[in-house]
């Protein structure tokens, strides 16, 4: 009777598996999960009623619906979160605790801001919640040289464009937020921005002042400013925005950035996305480089494939897989991606779902002659996700290294569902440990060596941990 | 759906002809004592029996997919022959293709997760059910013992089928129409098992065969709902379509 849709399951059911940090719904996450480390969350801006849930403010277009949205989201976490007891947390109790802030909340920011603190009650990872009148933190900046902001809902999605930089906290101490890339004939590229550049202000906003209202590990207080850096310099095709760089001796001047169309058709995985993938690879002597934003099978998964086809034919000495800023994707594209790489059935985990368990494990293919010479996988702060779970089982298997920074240690599979009024939910539905039992959720890959970026390295063009992996694959030949 | 049903058939064609119980017998038996073969001799007649599938030489069906509230939608399709063979493909845009078949012989699986493979052990004799047409030779050969088991709804009657290397499946039967409308076990893939139940309703007479259009399976958070779109019997058919894609090797 069934048969079509269960001969399904097998590759859909993980397909539908999201681990990407950072990616959930139609808007931007922005408030990543606290994680097991205990992180609290900070009490809500306005006082609670203590009676019953008060009405919804009339003069949001949009309260009407949170009801139904909250009662959604809290059952759906209630019945589908793989832990039936949710850590311990008395879920019943929280839902008494916020449902009145939620549904009495004066706009529809305030109550996706709730309803991420009852989330983030849990203390994972992938736990996300936003819809129509929601806001990120900063907004979409859209400013014009004449100011002013766009609401997020006039936007359309699928025409945004960057002025092609990527900023990130890095180096010692509390590092600083720094242009890590600059894409080639971008905006940006012609304005003379480089690689390690430090910048304070986006869009007017310093983004010394970009601190979450939860308390985070440190690595995730950065890469959330990552993310508000990318989301502020996101907006419109042909829109501008204000970067304020600082040069080594402190001298400061604001530069007036083109957001430039991507490069190729944003996609969407059911209610994840607009996604803009982007896949490069290069050979540096005999040394093959293949590096993409996002795990997805349709695009990424073929391109990155034929040019690990392309390295191994070349018979290059070594394979460097860079994965640093890449916060995951759908969870199933680590298998065929390993399938790539080694000859033999490689465990790369456990996943533990509410009520059974798999194993995700790549097999050999008919069709596929895998690479087998030396890998190594580069990571940083922002490596999260299926690209930690991938990382983390090549390492187990002993057929990669890593080399980079201790990975972000967001990697629970999730889902993001359609809710109520428009809502999308992003849940945790498994947990995943590595296939020596380690959760990397809050701890992250530690890389066999650990290699720093500073800015001023990025300045004078160097890429340390490229440079790393290239002297380790480099020796390895030579033994 | 009439992929699955055939299947389903092909197994209470086994368990009845085991058996030899009549559909008199079955007809007559008080509820409360009736046995696997009288729910099954039911379900075989109220699906239409055998003899419309003994007139035709292919059937073909096309479905659309959908994951409930997770924003996915694609289509699928199915195709058996009288021959044995066999072949499905499943398409989500920007996500993956995928195709499993048969070429009467060996069943043999393509998606970019698992890859393109032989299927094996669990995993093949599970295929082997769906893809067999009216599945009842593959099925004779698999099923190793049934039983009554309880019914998660008054309305319903349900067996539970052993097999020899997949897990056991509950099927169950609506008691006023006869017609399977659930189906609970466990998909096998290199991943390991992952419990699902079927919900299968719209029961529809195409050439004479009862068929559900709708089919909503259910695995963990998420539910995959099946529609087929159309059914068409005896479609041309060649022995390439069934045959493992070339393997090419890169």
């Amino acid at each position: 009777m069934s048969r079509i849709s269960r001969s399904l399951l097998a590759p859909y059911g993980l397909l539908l598996l999201v681990a990407a940090a950072g990616c959930a719904g139609k808007t931007p996450n922005t408030t990543p999960g606290a994680t097991a480390a205990g992180p609290t969350v900070q009490p809500p801006s306005f006082e609670p009623s203590t009676g019953p849930a008060p009405k919804p403010e009339s003069r949001s277009p949009y309260a009407s619906s949170r009801p139904a949205i909250f009662d959604a989201a809290w059952t759906a976490i209630r019945d589908k979160h793989y832990d039936p007891k949710l850590g311990g947390v008395d879920w019943v109790a929280v839902r008494k605790r916020y449902e009145p802030m939620a549904i009495g909340a004066p706009d529809e920011p305030t109550f996706y801001r709730v309803m991420n603190d009852m989330l983030g009650e849990l203390k994972q990872s992938h736990l996300f919640i936003t819809g129509p009148g929601d806001e990120s933190e900063l907004g979409p900046q859209t400013e014009e040289q004449s100011g002013g902001t766009v609401p997020q809902t006039a936007i359309d999605l699928n025409t945004l464009g960057d002025p092609g930089i990527i900023v990130r906290v890095i180096g010692t101490g509390n590092g600083a937020a720094t242009i890590t890339f600059v894409r080639p004939n971008s905006s940006a590229a012609k304005a003379g921005l480089r690689a390690g550049t430090v910048v304070t202000h986006i869009g007017g906003r310093p983004l010394a002042s970009l601190k979450s209202r939860r308390a985070m590990r440190p690595v995730e207080e950065r890469f959330h400013l990552r993310r508000l850096a990318s989301q502020a310099l996101t907006g419109p095709v042909g829109s501008q925005v204000t970067v304020k760089i600082s040069d080594s001796n402190g001298t400061s001047k604001d530069v007036l950035l083109r957001r430039d169309a991507p490069a190729e058709q944003p996609i969407r995985v059911g209610n994840l996305g607009p996604l803009y993938p982007e896949v490069s690879s290069r050979q540096v002597g005999d040394i093959g480089i293949v590096a993409f934003n996002y795990f997805l099978l349709e695009p990424v998964l073929k391109k990155v494939a034929a040019s690990i086809d392309q390295f191994r034919s070349r018979k290059v000495k070594g394979l460097v897989i860079d994965l640093r800023g890449n916060p995951g994707g759908v969870a199933a594209m680590a298998i065929p991606l390993v399938r790539q790489l080694v000859k033999e059935r490689t465990p790369l985990g456990t996943l533990q779902h509410r009520d059974h368990q798999n194993v995700l494990v790549a097999e050999p293919s008919l069709d596929i002659t895998p690479y087998l010479g030396p890998v190594v996988i580069l990571t940083d702060e922002g490596t999260a996700s299926t690209s930690e779970i991938f990382a983390a089982g090549l390492q187990a298997a002993g057929r990669a290294l890593v080399v980079g920074q201790v990975t972000l240690g967001q990697a629970l599979p999730s889902v993001i569902e359609s809710l109520p009024g428009g809502a999308v939910l992003q849940y945790v539905v498994a947990d995943f440990k590595t296939p020596k039992g380690v959760a990397l959720e809050g701890r992250g890959v530690i890389p066999d060596r650990l290699v720093l970026e500073t800015p001023s390295a990025l300045a004078a063009g160097q890429d340390p941990v490229l440079e790393a992996a290239l002297t380790i694959i480099r020796s390895k030949g030579k033994k | 759906m009439l992929r699955a049903r055939s299947a389903f058939l092909g197994t209470a064609l086994c368990l009845f002809a085991t058996s030899r119980v009549s559909y008199a017998a079955a007809d007559a038996a008080p509820e409360a004592e009736r046995t696997v073969d009288q729910i099954l001799a039911d379900f075989i007649k109220a699906s239409g029996g055998v003899a419309p599938w003994k007139k035709h030489r292919s059937l073909a069906v096309t479905m659309t997919i959908s994951v409930r509230g997770l924003g996915l939608n694609g289509t699928a399709t199915a195709l058996w022959t009288a021959k044995g063979q066999y072949l499905e493909t499943g398409d989500l845009p920007n996500m993956l293709s995928m195709k499993r078949g048969s070429d009467g012989k060996r069943y043999w699986s393509q998606d970019p997760i698992d890859g393109l493979r032989w299927l094996q052990g669990a995993e093949a004799e599970q295929a082997e059910i769906v893809g067999a047409w009216m599945g009842y030779l593959q099925l004779s050969a698999h099923s190793s013992g049934s039983k009554i088991v309880p019914a998660p709804a008054a309305k319903l009657e349900c067996i539970e089928v052993a097999y020899k290397q997949s897990t056991a499946t509950m099927y169950c039967f609506d008691k006023a129409t006869h017609l399977m409308t659930l189906e609970q076990g466990k998909k096998a893939s290199p991943q390991g098992d992952t419990p699902y139940i079927t919900r299968a309703s719209d029961y529809r007479d195409t050439g004479g065969v009862m068929m559900p259009f709708v089919q909503e399976t259910t695995a963990g958070p998420a539910t995959f709902v099946v529609t087929v779109q159309k059914a068409e019997w005896d479609v041309p058919t060649s022995a390439s379509q069934f045959a493992l894609p070339k393997v090419g090797k890169k």
